[in-house]
Protein backbone atom coordinates (compact mmCIF):
# COMPACT_ATOMS: atom_id res chain seq x y z
CA UNK A 1 0.00 0.00 0.00
CA UNK A 2 1.63 3.04 -1.03
CA UNK A 3 -0.16 6.45 -0.89
CA UNK A 4 2.48 8.62 -0.28
CA UNK A 5 2.75 11.56 -2.50
CA UNK A 6 -1.30 10.14 -3.84
CA UNK A 7 -3.24 12.64 -2.05
CA UNK A 8 -2.76 15.93 -2.70
CA UNK A 9 -2.97 19.14 -0.20
CA UNK A 10 -5.36 21.13 -0.93
CA UNK A 11 -4.35 24.85 -0.21
CA UNK A 12 -6.05 27.09 1.93
CA UNK A 13 -6.98 30.35 -0.76
CA UNK A 14 -5.06 33.43 0.70
CA UNK A 15 -8.35 35.42 2.72
CA UNK A 16 -8.39 31.87 4.83
CA UNK A 17 -4.80 32.17 5.80
CA UNK A 18 -5.00 35.82 6.61
CA UNK A 19 -7.59 35.67 8.85
CA UNK A 20 -5.86 32.68 10.48
CA UNK A 21 -2.83 34.39 10.56
CA UNK A 22 -4.44 37.45 12.21
CA UNK A 23 -6.01 35.48 14.73
CA UNK A 24 -2.71 33.91 15.72
CA UNK A 25 -0.55 36.95 15.92
CA UNK A 26 -3.06 38.71 17.75
CA UNK A 27 -3.84 35.11 20.53
CA UNK A 28 -0.05 34.81 20.71
CA UNK A 29 0.94 37.48 22.70
CA UNK A 30 -1.70 36.61 25.32
CA UNK A 31 -0.72 32.96 24.86
CA UNK A 32 2.75 33.49 25.26
CA UNK A 33 2.27 35.97 28.60
CA UNK A 34 0.14 33.21 30.42
CA UNK A 35 1.70 30.07 31.53
CA UNK A 36 -0.12 27.06 29.87
CA UNK A 37 -2.84 25.50 31.03
CA UNK A 38 -3.22 22.12 33.45
CA UNK A 39 -5.97 20.25 32.05
CA UNK A 40 -9.14 19.91 34.63
CA UNK A 41 -9.21 16.46 35.35
CA UNK A 42 -5.85 16.34 36.82
CA UNK A 43 -6.90 18.32 39.27
CA UNK A 44 -9.24 15.72 39.99
CA UNK A 45 -6.91 13.00 40.11
CA UNK A 46 -4.62 14.72 42.28
CA UNK A 47 -7.72 15.29 44.85
CA UNK A 48 -8.75 11.56 44.19
CA UNK A 49 -5.05 9.67 44.67
CA UNK A 50 -2.79 9.27 47.28
CA UNK A 51 -0.54 12.21 48.29
CA UNK A 52 2.36 10.15 46.08
CA UNK A 53 0.17 9.19 43.53
CA UNK A 54 -0.54 12.87 43.23
CA UNK A 55 2.81 14.13 43.92
CA UNK A 56 3.95 11.73 40.57
CA UNK A 57 1.05 12.85 38.94
CA UNK A 58 1.81 16.48 39.60
CA UNK A 59 5.32 15.57 38.69
CA UNK A 60 4.97 14.29 35.76
CA UNK A 61 2.75 17.07 34.10
CA UNK A 62 5.34 19.95 35.51
CA UNK A 63 8.23 17.75 33.41
CA UNK A 64 9.08 18.74 29.86
CA UNK A 65 6.74 21.29 28.56
CA UNK A 66 6.04 23.11 31.62
CA UNK A 67 6.05 26.68 31.52
CA UNK A 68 8.19 29.04 34.09
CA UNK A 69 6.30 31.67 35.56
CA UNK A 70 8.44 34.90 34.35
CA UNK A 71 5.88 35.98 31.74
CA UNK A 72 6.41 38.69 29.58
CA UNK A 73 4.06 41.43 29.38
CA UNK A 74 2.83 42.07 25.51
CA UNK A 75 4.45 44.85 24.00
CA UNK A 76 3.03 47.44 21.90
CA UNK A 77 3.13 48.31 18.23
CA UNK A 78 5.68 51.03 18.59
CA UNK A 79 7.96 51.21 21.19
CA UNK A 80 10.52 53.50 22.08
CA UNK A 81 13.45 53.23 24.97
CA UNK A 82 16.76 54.21 25.54
CA UNK A 83 20.60 53.11 25.95
CA UNK A 84 22.84 54.91 28.10
CA UNK A 85 25.90 52.62 28.30
CA UNK A 86 29.21 54.08 30.54
CA UNK A 87 31.43 51.33 30.57
CA UNK A 88 29.22 48.37 29.69
CA UNK A 89 28.61 47.09 26.17
CA UNK A 90 25.44 46.27 24.93
CA UNK A 91 23.36 44.57 22.38
CA UNK A 92 19.86 44.85 21.78
CA UNK A 93 17.95 42.65 19.20
CA UNK A 94 14.81 43.78 17.64
CA UNK A 95 13.26 42.80 14.40
CA UNK A 96 16.26 40.84 13.41
CA UNK A 97 18.30 44.03 13.67
CA UNK A 98 21.10 43.39 16.26
CA UNK A 99 22.17 46.52 17.44
CA UNK A 100 25.77 46.18 18.98
CA UNK A 101 26.94 49.73 21.23
CA UNK A 102 30.45 50.53 22.74
CA UNK A 103 30.87 51.63 25.92
CA UNK A 104 30.49 55.59 26.00
CA UNK A 105 27.09 55.56 23.82
CA UNK A 106 23.84 56.86 24.02
CA UNK A 107 21.08 56.39 21.77
CA UNK A 108 17.36 56.30 21.38
CA UNK A 109 15.38 53.42 19.32
CA UNK A 110 12.39 53.60 18.21
CA UNK A 111 10.29 50.90 16.34
CA UNK A 112 6.97 50.95 14.55
CA UNK A 113 5.26 50.71 11.32
CA UNK A 114 7.67 48.79 9.75
CA UNK A 115 10.43 50.71 10.73
CA UNK A 116 13.46 50.51 13.37
CA UNK A 117 14.52 54.02 14.14
CA UNK A 118 18.02 54.64 16.11
CA UNK A 119 18.79 57.96 17.28
CA UNK A 120 22.29 58.57 18.06
CA UNK A 121 23.40 61.17 20.86
CA UNK A 122 26.96 60.07 20.86
CA UNK A 123 29.19 56.87 20.56
CA UNK A 124 29.64 54.18 18.03
CA UNK A 125 27.04 51.10 17.42
CA UNK A 126 27.54 47.88 15.29
CA UNK A 127 24.68 46.63 13.19
CA UNK A 128 23.94 43.32 12.07
CA UNK A 129 20.65 43.72 9.88
CA UNK A 130 18.74 40.82 8.29
CA UNK A 131 16.76 41.82 5.28
CA UNK A 132 12.73 41.42 5.58
CA UNK A 133 11.01 43.02 3.09
CA UNK A 134 8.92 45.77 4.16
CA UNK A 135 11.13 46.59 7.01
CA UNK A 136 13.56 49.53 7.33
CA UNK A 137 16.48 50.09 9.50
CA UNK A 138 17.97 54.12 9.65
CA UNK A 139 20.58 55.53 11.64
CA UNK A 140 20.44 59.22 12.45
CA UNK A 141 23.38 60.65 13.86
CA UNK A 142 23.30 64.46 14.37
CA UNK A 143 22.33 65.73 10.49
CA UNK A 144 23.53 62.62 9.34
CA UNK A 145 20.81 59.47 8.10
CA UNK A 146 22.09 55.82 7.26
CA UNK A 147 18.88 53.89 5.75
CA UNK A 148 19.99 50.01 5.77
CA UNK A 149 18.16 47.19 3.97
CA UNK A 150 20.13 44.29 5.26
CA UNK A 151 23.64 44.59 5.92
CA UNK A 152 26.27 44.90 8.82
CA UNK A 153 28.06 48.16 9.32
CA UNK A 154 28.80 50.35 12.14
CA UNK A 155 28.29 53.89 12.68
CA UNK A 156 30.50 56.33 15.02
CA UNK A 157 29.52 59.74 16.12
CA UNK A 158 31.17 61.93 18.25
CA UNK A 159 27.96 63.83 19.38
CA UNK A 160 28.91 66.98 17.42
CA UNK A 161 29.62 66.95 13.60
CA UNK A 162 31.52 63.94 12.96
CA UNK A 163 29.92 60.59 11.61
CA UNK A 164 31.90 57.63 10.74
CA UNK A 165 30.17 54.64 9.09
CA UNK A 166 31.68 51.46 7.49
CA UNK A 167 30.22 48.67 5.77
CA UNK A 168 31.29 44.86 6.08
CA UNK A 169 28.47 43.16 4.32
CA UNK A 170 25.91 44.53 1.91
CA UNK A 171 24.82 48.32 1.25
CA UNK A 172 23.82 51.21 3.08
CA UNK A 173 22.82 54.47 1.97
CA UNK A 174 24.02 57.87 3.73
CA UNK A 175 22.12 61.43 3.34
CA UNK A 176 23.30 64.53 4.58
CA UNK A 177 22.14 67.61 4.14
CA UNK A 178 20.06 66.64 0.80
CA UNK A 179 22.97 64.48 -0.46
CA UNK A 180 23.22 60.58 -0.58
CA UNK A 181 25.68 58.37 -0.99
CA UNK A 182 25.91 54.23 -1.15
CA UNK A 183 28.15 52.71 0.27
CA UNK A 184 29.25 49.40 -0.63
CA UNK A 185 30.90 46.43 1.54
CA UNK A 186 34.56 47.26 1.93
CA UNK A 187 33.83 51.20 2.12
CA UNK A 188 33.52 53.42 4.60
CA UNK A 189 31.86 57.00 4.48
CA UNK A 190 32.75 59.98 7.17
CA UNK A 191 31.62 63.66 7.40
CA UNK A 192 35.56 64.56 6.57
CA UNK A 193 36.72 62.27 3.74
CA UNK A 194 33.16 61.37 2.16
CA UNK A 195 33.35 57.68 0.61
CA UNK A 196 36.41 55.70 0.87
CA UNK A 197 37.36 52.42 0.97
CA UNK A 198 38.44 50.49 4.31
CA UNK A 199 41.54 49.76 2.67
CA UNK A 200 42.72 53.24 1.99
CA UNK A 201 42.03 53.95 5.72
CA UNK A 202 42.69 51.31 7.56
CA UNK A 203 45.14 49.18 5.82
CA UNK A 204 46.45 47.47 9.22
CA UNK A 205 44.85 48.41 12.21
CA UNK A 206 47.57 47.98 15.20
CA UNK A 207 46.57 45.22 18.10
CA UNK A 208 46.40 47.78 20.77
CA UNK A 209 44.88 50.84 19.24
CA UNK A 210 41.64 52.27 21.12
CA UNK A 211 39.05 53.02 19.27
CA UNK A 212 38.52 56.84 17.99
CA UNK A 213 36.00 59.03 16.02
CA UNK A 214 38.23 58.19 12.97
CA UNK A 215 37.77 55.84 10.07
CA UNK A 216 40.56 54.30 10.90
CA UNK A 217 39.12 53.36 14.16
CA UNK A 218 36.34 50.50 12.67
CA UNK A 219 36.88 48.17 15.19
CA UNK A 220 35.23 45.05 15.62
CA UNK A 221 32.32 43.86 18.16
CA UNK A 222 33.80 42.45 21.35
CA UNK A 223 32.79 38.47 19.63
CA UNK A 224 29.81 39.00 17.83
CA UNK A 225 31.07 39.66 14.31
CA UNK A 226 34.48 39.32 12.94
CA UNK A 227 35.29 42.35 10.86
CA UNK A 228 36.31 40.58 8.10
CA UNK A 229 37.23 43.76 5.87
CA UNK A 230 39.77 44.89 8.28
CA UNK A 231 41.45 41.55 8.70
CA UNK A 232 44.94 41.88 6.93
CA UNK A 233 44.57 39.32 4.02
CA UNK A 234 46.33 35.70 4.25
CA UNK A 235 49.74 35.57 3.24
CA UNK A 236 50.60 33.49 0.02
CA UNK A 237 51.71 29.89 1.57
CA UNK A 238 54.81 29.77 -1.42
CA UNK A 239 55.98 32.90 0.57
CA UNK A 240 55.74 31.82 3.94
CA UNK A 241 58.77 29.80 5.03
CA UNK A 242 59.73 30.83 8.37
CA UNK A 243 57.36 33.74 9.35
CA UNK A 244 58.39 34.73 12.72
CA UNK A 245 62.45 35.05 11.42
CA UNK A 246 60.98 36.95 8.42
CA UNK A 247 60.10 39.63 10.89
CA UNK A 248 63.11 39.49 13.20
CA UNK A 249 61.47 39.53 16.24
CA UNK A 250 60.62 36.77 18.58
CA UNK A 251 56.85 36.88 19.81
CA UNK A 252 56.81 38.78 22.94
CA UNK A 253 55.05 37.09 25.90
CA UNK A 254 54.00 34.28 23.83
CA UNK A 255 53.82 30.48 25.48
CA UNK A 256 56.30 28.68 23.64
CA UNK A 257 59.21 31.09 22.50
CA UNK A 258 60.59 30.13 18.94
CA UNK A 259 63.21 27.55 19.78
CA UNK A 260 63.38 26.47 16.14
CA UNK A 261 62.47 27.30 12.98
CA UNK A 262 59.01 25.83 11.47
CA UNK A 263 59.80 23.23 9.19
CA UNK A 264 58.85 23.77 5.57
CA UNK A 265 56.22 21.34 5.34
CA UNK A 266 54.08 23.17 8.10
CA UNK A 267 54.88 26.65 8.70
CA UNK A 268 52.52 27.02 11.02
CA UNK A 269 53.57 24.23 13.26
CA UNK A 270 55.29 26.33 16.03
CA UNK A 271 52.20 28.43 16.01
CA UNK A 272 49.55 25.80 15.90
CA UNK A 273 51.80 24.51 19.14
CA UNK A 274 51.52 27.95 20.94
CA UNK A 275 48.01 27.84 20.39
CA UNK A 276 47.35 24.12 21.77
CA UNK A 277 49.76 25.34 24.46
CA UNK A 278 47.30 27.80 26.37
CA UNK A 279 45.06 26.43 28.52
CA UNK A 280 41.40 26.37 27.57
CA UNK A 281 39.63 28.51 30.95
CA UNK A 282 36.90 26.98 32.53
CA UNK A 283 36.97 23.87 31.18
CA UNK A 284 34.66 21.10 32.80
CA UNK A 285 37.69 18.76 33.65
CA UNK A 286 36.06 15.93 31.95
CA UNK A 287 37.87 13.06 30.32
CA UNK A 288 35.65 10.10 28.82
CA UNK A 289 33.65 10.59 25.89
CA UNK A 290 30.70 8.78 27.90
CA UNK A 291 30.54 11.23 31.00
CA UNK A 292 31.35 14.27 28.80
CA UNK A 293 28.22 13.00 26.46
CA UNK A 294 25.83 12.62 29.85
CA UNK A 295 27.16 16.68 31.14
CA UNK A 296 26.29 17.84 27.58
CA UNK A 297 23.15 16.16 28.48
CA UNK A 298 22.84 17.87 31.36
CA UNK A 299 23.66 20.97 30.87
CA UNK A 300 21.54 21.29 27.45
CA UNK A 301 18.47 22.09 29.28
CA UNK A 302 19.81 25.05 31.17
CA UNK A 303 21.76 26.41 28.18
CA UNK A 304 18.91 26.17 25.80
CA UNK A 305 16.16 27.34 27.41
CA UNK A 306 14.39 30.21 25.22
CA UNK A 307 14.89 33.55 27.23
CA UNK A 308 17.49 32.34 30.01
CA UNK A 309 20.22 34.91 29.53
CA UNK A 310 21.41 34.36 33.08
CA UNK A 311 25.01 33.68 33.64
CA UNK A 312 23.95 29.89 34.52
CA UNK A 313 22.95 29.57 31.29
CA UNK A 314 25.55 31.14 29.45
CA UNK A 315 28.54 29.11 31.41
CA UNK A 316 26.03 25.85 30.16
CA UNK A 317 26.53 27.09 26.93
CA UNK A 318 30.25 27.63 26.87
CA UNK A 319 31.03 24.35 28.69
CA UNK A 320 28.99 22.08 25.88
CA UNK A 321 31.07 24.21 23.51
CA UNK A 322 34.44 23.26 25.44
CA UNK A 323 33.04 19.49 25.81
CA UNK A 324 32.41 19.04 22.02
CA UNK A 325 35.83 20.07 21.33
CA UNK A 326 37.83 18.04 23.69
CA UNK A 327 36.44 14.84 24.76
CA UNK A 328 33.95 14.65 21.91
CA UNK A 329 35.38 15.87 18.92
CA UNK A 330 32.86 16.95 17.65
CA UNK A 331 34.43 20.61 16.48
CA UNK A 332 31.83 21.38 14.03
CA UNK A 333 29.11 21.51 16.63
CA UNK A 334 31.41 22.92 19.09
CA UNK A 335 31.82 26.19 16.78
CA UNK A 336 28.16 26.22 16.08
CA UNK A 337 27.46 26.44 19.70
CA UNK A 338 30.02 29.14 20.35
CA UNK A 339 27.83 31.03 17.16
CA UNK A 340 25.23 30.47 19.37
CA UNK A 341 26.37 31.85 22.90
CA UNK A 342 28.01 35.06 20.84
CA UNK A 343 24.52 35.31 19.28
CA UNK A 344 22.85 35.34 22.17
CA UNK A 345 24.63 36.45 25.26
CA UNK A 346 27.26 38.88 23.11
CA UNK A 347 29.38 41.17 25.45
CA UNK A 348 26.88 40.06 28.66
CA UNK A 349 28.44 37.02 28.17
CA UNK A 350 30.89 36.08 31.15
CA UNK A 351 32.72 33.51 29.10
CA UNK A 352 33.02 35.47 26.08
CA UNK A 353 36.99 35.92 26.47
CA UNK A 354 37.14 32.05 27.10
CA UNK A 355 34.51 31.66 24.21
CA UNK A 356 36.66 33.60 22.10
CA UNK A 357 39.52 31.89 22.69
CA UNK A 358 38.36 28.62 22.23
CA UNK A 359 37.07 29.51 19.01
CA UNK A 360 40.55 30.06 18.07
CA UNK A 361 42.01 26.89 19.63
CA UNK A 362 39.64 24.89 17.69
CA UNK A 363 39.58 26.95 14.08
CA UNK A 364 43.42 27.51 14.50
CA UNK A 365 43.87 23.70 15.51
CA UNK A 366 43.23 22.74 11.87
CA UNK A 367 44.81 25.28 10.04
CA UNK A 368 46.25 28.61 10.11
CA UNK A 369 43.94 30.20 7.67
CA UNK A 370 41.21 32.56 7.18
CA UNK A 371 38.64 32.00 9.80
CA UNK A 372 42.31 30.82 12.08
CA UNK A 373 42.55 34.56 11.52
CA UNK A 374 39.09 36.12 11.88
CA UNK A 375 39.13 34.40 15.34
CA UNK A 376 42.21 35.58 16.38
CA UNK A 377 41.59 39.07 15.48
CA UNK A 378 38.14 39.06 17.22
CA UNK A 379 40.39 37.69 20.43
CA UNK A 380 42.71 39.74 20.02
CA UNK A 381 40.42 43.02 20.27
CA UNK A 382 38.35 41.59 23.07
CA UNK A 383 41.27 40.95 25.00
CA UNK A 384 44.45 43.06 24.03
CA UNK A 385 46.81 41.69 26.72
CA UNK A 386 47.97 38.69 27.95
CA UNK A 387 49.77 35.27 26.75
CA UNK A 388 46.31 34.13 24.62
CA UNK A 389 45.92 37.55 22.96
CA UNK A 390 49.93 37.70 22.23
CA UNK A 391 49.50 34.11 20.12
CA UNK A 392 46.42 35.83 18.28
CA UNK A 393 48.12 38.87 16.97
CA UNK A 394 51.50 36.45 16.39
CA UNK A 395 48.61 34.39 14.08
CA UNK A 396 47.15 37.71 12.34
CA UNK A 397 50.54 39.11 12.02
CA UNK A 398 52.13 35.63 10.54
CA UNK A 399 53.26 36.40 7.06
CA UNK B 1 26.86 32.11 8.99
CA UNK B 2 23.70 31.21 11.22
CA UNK B 3 22.34 28.13 11.01
CA UNK B 4 18.84 26.94 10.88
CA UNK B 5 18.81 26.02 14.08
CA UNK B 6 20.58 29.15 15.72
CA UNK B 7 17.95 30.92 13.73
CA UNK B 8 15.26 29.11 15.17
CA UNK B 9 16.53 29.65 19.20
CA UNK B 10 17.03 33.72 18.09
CA UNK B 11 13.61 33.38 16.47
CA UNK B 12 11.92 32.00 19.39
CA UNK B 13 13.51 34.20 21.30
CA UNK B 14 12.09 37.39 19.44
CA UNK B 15 8.62 35.75 19.84
CA UNK B 16 8.96 35.19 24.09
CA UNK B 17 9.29 39.00 23.98
CA UNK B 18 5.71 39.22 22.43
CA UNK B 19 7.30 40.64 19.36
CA UNK B 20 4.14 40.63 16.66
CA UNK B 21 6.47 40.35 13.93
CA UNK B 22 8.36 36.88 15.31
CA UNK B 23 5.23 35.60 15.55
CA UNK B 24 3.97 36.03 11.91
CA UNK B 25 7.35 35.11 10.83
CA UNK B 26 7.46 31.80 13.10
CA UNK B 27 3.62 30.97 11.42
CA UNK B 28 4.63 32.03 7.77
CA UNK B 29 7.75 29.52 8.33
CA UNK B 30 5.42 26.37 9.68
CA UNK B 31 2.19 26.64 8.11
CA UNK B 32 2.65 25.20 5.22
CA UNK B 33 4.07 22.19 6.33
CA UNK B 34 1.96 21.91 9.74
CA UNK B 35 -1.20 22.54 7.34
CA UNK B 36 -0.02 19.80 4.85
CA UNK B 37 0.24 17.30 7.68
CA UNK B 38 -3.13 17.92 9.08
CA UNK B 39 -4.68 17.53 5.81
CA UNK B 40 -3.45 14.21 5.37
CA UNK B 41 -4.47 13.04 8.87
CA UNK B 42 -7.52 14.39 8.70
CA UNK B 43 -8.60 14.10 4.55
CA UNK B 44 -10.06 17.50 4.25
CA UNK B 45 -9.86 20.86 5.30
CA UNK B 46 -13.12 20.88 6.99
CA UNK B 47 -12.69 22.68 10.36
CA UNK B 48 -8.74 23.47 9.21
CA UNK B 49 -9.31 27.17 10.23
CA UNK B 50 -9.66 26.38 13.63
CA UNK B 51 -7.28 23.48 14.23
CA UNK B 52 -4.23 25.70 12.46
CA UNK B 53 -5.32 28.28 14.87
CA UNK B 54 -5.27 25.91 18.10
CA UNK B 55 -2.14 24.23 16.76
CA UNK B 56 -0.32 27.20 16.67
CA UNK B 57 -1.80 29.21 19.25
CA UNK B 58 -0.74 25.94 21.78
CA UNK B 59 3.20 25.87 20.30
CA UNK B 60 2.98 29.98 21.49
CA UNK B 61 1.43 29.10 24.49
CA UNK B 62 3.83 26.03 25.37
CA UNK B 63 7.11 27.88 23.91
CA UNK B 64 8.64 28.83 27.03
CA UNK B 65 8.97 24.46 27.22
CA UNK B 66 11.07 24.63 23.72
CA UNK B 67 14.33 22.95 25.31
CA UNK B 68 16.02 23.49 21.58
CA UNK B 69 16.75 19.82 21.75
CA UNK B 70 14.34 18.64 19.06
CA UNK B 71 14.53 20.98 15.67
CA UNK B 72 11.81 23.78 16.45
CA UNK B 73 9.94 21.74 13.16
CA UNK B 74 9.52 18.63 14.85
CA UNK B 75 7.87 19.91 17.96
CA UNK B 76 5.56 22.45 15.99
CA UNK B 77 5.09 19.07 14.22
CA UNK B 78 4.20 16.72 17.42
CA UNK B 79 2.12 19.81 18.67
CA UNK B 80 0.33 19.87 15.56
CA UNK B 81 -0.53 15.97 15.94
CA UNK B 82 -1.84 16.01 19.16
CA UNK B 83 -3.88 18.76 18.36
CA UNK B 84 -5.37 16.39 15.54
CA UNK B 85 -6.02 13.38 18.25
CA UNK B 86 -8.04 15.70 20.44
CA UNK B 87 -9.39 16.63 17.42
CA UNK B 88 -10.55 13.28 16.25
CA UNK B 89 -11.25 11.62 19.47
CA UNK B 90 -13.64 14.59 20.76
CA UNK B 91 -15.51 14.19 17.38
CA UNK B 92 -15.66 10.58 17.51
CA UNK B 93 -14.42 7.85 15.14
CA UNK B 94 -16.64 9.47 12.89
CA UNK B 95 -14.70 12.16 11.07
CA UNK B 96 -16.84 13.48 8.48
CA UNK B 97 -14.53 13.66 5.09
CA UNK B 98 -14.02 17.00 3.24
CA UNK B 99 -15.67 15.69 -0.37
CA UNK B 100 -12.77 17.09 -2.74
CA UNK B 101 -14.42 19.49 -4.74
CA UNK B 102 -11.17 20.46 -7.21
CA UNK B 103 -10.81 17.56 -9.87
CA UNK B 104 -7.70 18.75 -10.35
CA UNK B 105 -6.73 18.49 -7.33
CA UNK B 106 -6.47 14.76 -7.82
CA UNK B 107 -3.37 12.84 -8.35
CA UNK B 108 -3.93 10.83 -11.88
CA UNK B 109 -6.52 13.90 -12.92
CA UNK B 110 -3.92 14.20 -16.18
CA UNK B 111 -6.34 11.25 -17.15
CA UNK B 112 -9.63 10.51 -18.63
CA UNK B 113 -12.52 11.66 -16.74
CA UNK B 114 -13.17 8.01 -15.60
CA UNK B 115 -9.94 8.23 -13.74
CA UNK B 116 -10.96 11.38 -11.75
CA UNK B 117 -13.76 10.24 -10.90
CA UNK B 118 -11.76 6.64 -9.49
CA UNK B 119 -9.39 8.88 -7.55
CA UNK B 120 -11.77 10.95 -6.15
CA UNK B 121 -13.94 8.44 -4.87
CA UNK B 122 -11.20 6.06 -3.77
CA UNK B 123 -10.15 8.75 -1.65
CA UNK B 124 -13.47 10.40 0.00
CA UNK B 125 -13.86 5.79 0.64
CA UNK B 126 -9.93 5.60 2.04
CA UNK B 127 -11.12 8.23 4.52
CA UNK B 128 -14.11 6.72 5.53
CA UNK B 129 -12.39 3.78 5.76
CA UNK B 130 -9.80 5.39 8.05
CA UNK B 131 -12.80 7.17 10.18
CA UNK B 132 -13.73 3.52 11.55
CA UNK B 133 -9.87 3.37 13.35
CA UNK B 134 -9.14 4.65 16.69
CA UNK B 135 -7.55 8.40 16.49
CA UNK B 136 -4.03 6.38 17.37
CA UNK B 137 -4.05 4.46 14.60
CA UNK B 138 -5.76 6.81 12.03
CA UNK B 139 -2.75 8.84 12.86
CA UNK B 140 0.17 6.52 12.92
CA UNK B 141 -1.63 4.99 9.61
CA UNK B 142 -1.93 8.33 8.15
CA UNK B 143 1.41 10.14 9.14
CA UNK B 144 3.81 6.79 7.74
CA UNK B 145 1.86 6.05 4.45
CA UNK B 146 -0.15 8.70 3.61
CA UNK B 147 2.59 11.80 4.92
CA UNK B 148 5.45 9.52 4.04
CA UNK B 149 7.12 9.51 7.65
CA UNK B 150 9.58 7.02 8.75
CA UNK B 151 8.09 4.31 11.79
CA UNK B 152 10.58 6.26 14.62
CA UNK B 153 9.69 9.58 13.24
CA UNK B 154 5.50 8.97 13.56
CA UNK B 155 6.85 7.10 16.93
CA UNK B 156 8.48 10.60 18.18
CA UNK B 157 5.71 12.80 16.91
CA UNK B 158 2.52 10.35 18.41
CA UNK B 159 4.64 9.87 22.00
CA UNK B 160 4.62 6.43 21.17
CA UNK B 161 6.83 3.46 20.68
CA UNK B 162 8.03 2.36 17.39
CA UNK B 163 7.21 -1.16 18.05
CA UNK B 164 3.72 -0.04 19.14
CA UNK B 165 3.18 2.29 16.20
CA UNK B 166 4.44 -0.33 13.78
CA UNK B 167 1.73 -2.17 14.87
CA UNK B 168 -0.91 0.36 15.26
CA UNK B 169 0.13 0.97 11.07
CA UNK B 170 -0.15 -2.91 10.38
CA UNK B 171 -3.43 -2.79 11.69
CA UNK B 172 -4.80 -0.13 10.37
CA UNK B 173 -3.71 -1.26 6.78
CA UNK B 174 -5.44 -4.59 7.41
CA UNK B 175 -8.56 -3.00 8.14
CA UNK B 176 -8.05 -1.05 5.46
CA UNK B 177 -7.48 -4.17 3.21
CA UNK B 178 -10.81 -6.06 4.50
CA UNK B 179 -12.64 -2.80 4.04
CA UNK B 180 -11.00 -2.69 0.09
CA UNK B 181 -12.19 -6.47 -0.07
CA UNK B 182 -15.46 -5.38 0.08
CA UNK B 183 -15.37 -2.37 -2.10
CA UNK B 184 -14.36 -3.00 -5.77
CA UNK B 185 -13.65 1.05 -5.59
CA UNK B 186 -11.48 1.24 -3.11
CA UNK B 187 -10.07 -1.50 -4.01
CA UNK B 188 -9.41 -0.65 -7.53
CA UNK B 189 -7.69 2.77 -6.30
CA UNK B 190 -5.69 0.70 -3.71
CA UNK B 191 -4.52 -1.66 -6.64
CA UNK B 192 -4.09 1.63 -8.83
CA UNK B 193 -1.45 2.57 -6.13
CA UNK B 194 0.20 -0.13 -5.78
CA UNK B 195 0.57 -0.46 -9.60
Amino acid sequence: MKLVGRIPVEPLDEERLANIERRIVAGAAERLASPERVPRRMFGFAAAAFAIAAAMLVGWQLRGDAPRRDAVPAIEAEQTFAIDTTVERSTVVLDGATIATDPASALEVTRGGGEVVVHMTRGRIELAVVHREGRLVIVRAGDTEIEDVGTKFSVAYDGADAVDVGVTEGRVKVTRHGKSDLVAAGFAWSTAAGLVAIAEVAPTVPASAQPTATIAAIEPTRGLHDRHAAVPPAPAVAAVIAPHAAHGEAPAGSARPHERAPVQSDPYLELKQAVRGQPVELDPRIDGPGDAAAEVTKLKPIAYAPQNYGGEASRALYEIAVLLHKPLHQDAEALRTLELYQARFGSRGKELAAALWLRVRITCGHAIDDDCRKAAYSYEHAVPTGPAADVAIRITNAQ
Amino acid sequence: MATAYVEDVLLVDRCLTGEPAASRELFRKHRARVHACLFRVLGGNRDMDDLLQEAFLQVFQSLRGWRAEASLATWIDRVAVRVAYRYLTQRGRRIQTDPMTDEEAIAGGEGGGAHRQLARDGVKRLYAALDELSAAARLAFTLHEIDGRSLSEVAELVGSSVTATKLRVWRARKRIEQVAAEDPVLSQFLAKEAA
